[in-house]
C-alpha cells in the first residue's frame, strides 16, 4: 500500500512540475492553421540568407509587425532584420490580423519568395494604409520584395 | 485495501489528470480568424464565396444549381469603404455580375462556361476595387 501511495505521490509531483513549467510559457494567439506550432522557427536574417541561395522556402519566420492593413487587417509588413521587410498576405483571404497588431512579434508560416509587387497593388496598399493622394500618385514603379503571399498560419505573441 | 485509502488514491489520480489537462489547454489561446469588426458587405462576400463553391460542385456533378444569396443586398450592404459606391464603378460591376448570374441560371447549355464568366466578372471588379481576394476568387473557376 505504501508503494502505491509513494508512486502516486511521485506522479502528482511530476505533473505539478510540468504544470509550473508550462505556466511560464507565454500565451499566444493563432490565426489560420490552428495546429501551427512554434517549432522550427527561423529569424528574419536566416530567411534572407536562405533566399540568397534558393528561389523559395517553406518557413516559419519570426519578426515584428511594422504595419497592418488599416481597413480589414488583410495584409501586413513584418520587419525581418531592421532594414528588409517581409510582405504577408493570408491563404484564401481566410484570416486577418487585428488592426492594432503593429509592434507585435509574429511567427508566419508559408512559402517565402522574393516577388515583384505591381504598381496597382502598391497603390492599393498605400490607400489601405491611409496614405495621402499625393503619396499614392507618386507610386509609379513596381518593387521587388520578400513576401509570403499565402501564409497558412500566424502566431501572435 | 480499505475504503478510505481507495477514495484517497482515486482522488489523487483524478486531481493529477484534471490539473495536467487544464494546463496543456492554457498554453496557446485559440482565436477567431476575423478579429476585427467586419462590414455587412464583407460578410455578404464571404457568404457569396460559400454559395459559389456549392454552385461549382453542383455544375461539376450535373445537379440543379441553387443560389441562396439575396443579390440586391450587394447594392445596399454597408461596405468597409464608406465611399465605395460614390463613383459608380462598384454599382456598374455589380450589375454586370448579377447579369452573369441570371445568364447562368436561365441558360441550359454549357453551364461551366457561363459559371466561369460569372467568376471572371467578380475578378474584374476586385482587380479594380479590392485586389486582396483575387487569388482566392481565381480558385473558384472550373478547370476544363
Amino acid at each position: 500500500m505504501k508503494k502505491i501511495i509513494y508512486t502516486l505521490f511521485c506522479i502528482t509531483a511530476f505533473l505539478s512540475v510540468s504544470q509550473a513549467q508550462s505556466n511560464t510559457e507565454k500565451e499566444y494567439t493563432i490565426y489560420g492553421d490552428s495546429k501551427m506550432t512554434t517549432e522550427g522557427v527561423i529569424s528574419g536574417k536566416e530567411l534572407i540568407s536562405l533566399l540568397e541561395t534558393q528561389d523559395s522556402a517553406m518557413v516559419k519566420v519570426e519578426g515584428v509587425i511594422s504595419e497592418v492593413c488599416s481597413k480589414k487587417g488583410c495584409w501586413m509588413d513584418v520587419n525581418l532584420d531592421g532594414e528588409e521587410t517581409l510582405f504577408v498576405r493570408f491563404m484564401d483571404y481566410g484570416f486577418f490580423m487585428p488592426l492594432d497588431a503593429a509592434g507585435t512579434t509574429a511567427i508566419i508560416e508559408g512559402m517565402a519568395k522574393i516577388e515583384m509587387q505591381t504598381v496597382r497593388w502598391l497603390k492599393h496598399k498605400a490607400e489601405d494604409a491611409g496614405e495621402t493622394q499625393e503619396v499614392i500618385d507618386a507610386i509609379t514603379k513596381p518593387i521587388i520584395a520578400y513576401s509570403i503571399s499565402e501564409a497558412t498560419g500566424v502566431i501572435l505573441k | 485495501m480499505r475504503l478510505g485509502l481507495k477514495i484517497l488514491v482515486l482522488c489523487i489520480i483524478a486531481y493529477s489528470l484534471f490539473s495536467y489537462q487544464g494546463t496543456t489547454a492554457q498554453n496557446k489561446k485559440e482565436s477567431t480568424n476575423y478579429p476585427n469588426k467586419d462590414s455587412e458587405l464583407a460578410i455578404l462576400m464571404r457568404d457569396l464565396v460559400e454559395n459559389t463553391e456549392k454552385v461549382k460542385k453542383q455544375i461539376i456533378n450535373g445537379e440543379e444549381i441553387e443560389f441562396f444569396i439575396e443579390f440586391k443586398k450587394l447594392h445596399t450592404a454597408v461596405p468597409t469603404e464608406v465611399n465605395l459606391r460614390d463613383d459608380g464603378l462598384y454599382t456598374a460591376f455589380t450589375e454586370s455580375y448579377i447579369y452573369s448570374v441570371k445568364e447562368l441560371i436561365n441558360t441550359e447549355n454549357d453551364k461551366a462556361t457561363l459559371y466561369n464568366n460569372m467568376i471572371q466578372s467578380c475578378i474584374n471588379c476586385h482587380q479594380q476595387i479590392c485586389p486582396g481576394p483575387v487569388k482566392r476568387i481565381r480558385k473558384l473557376k472550373i478547370k476544363k
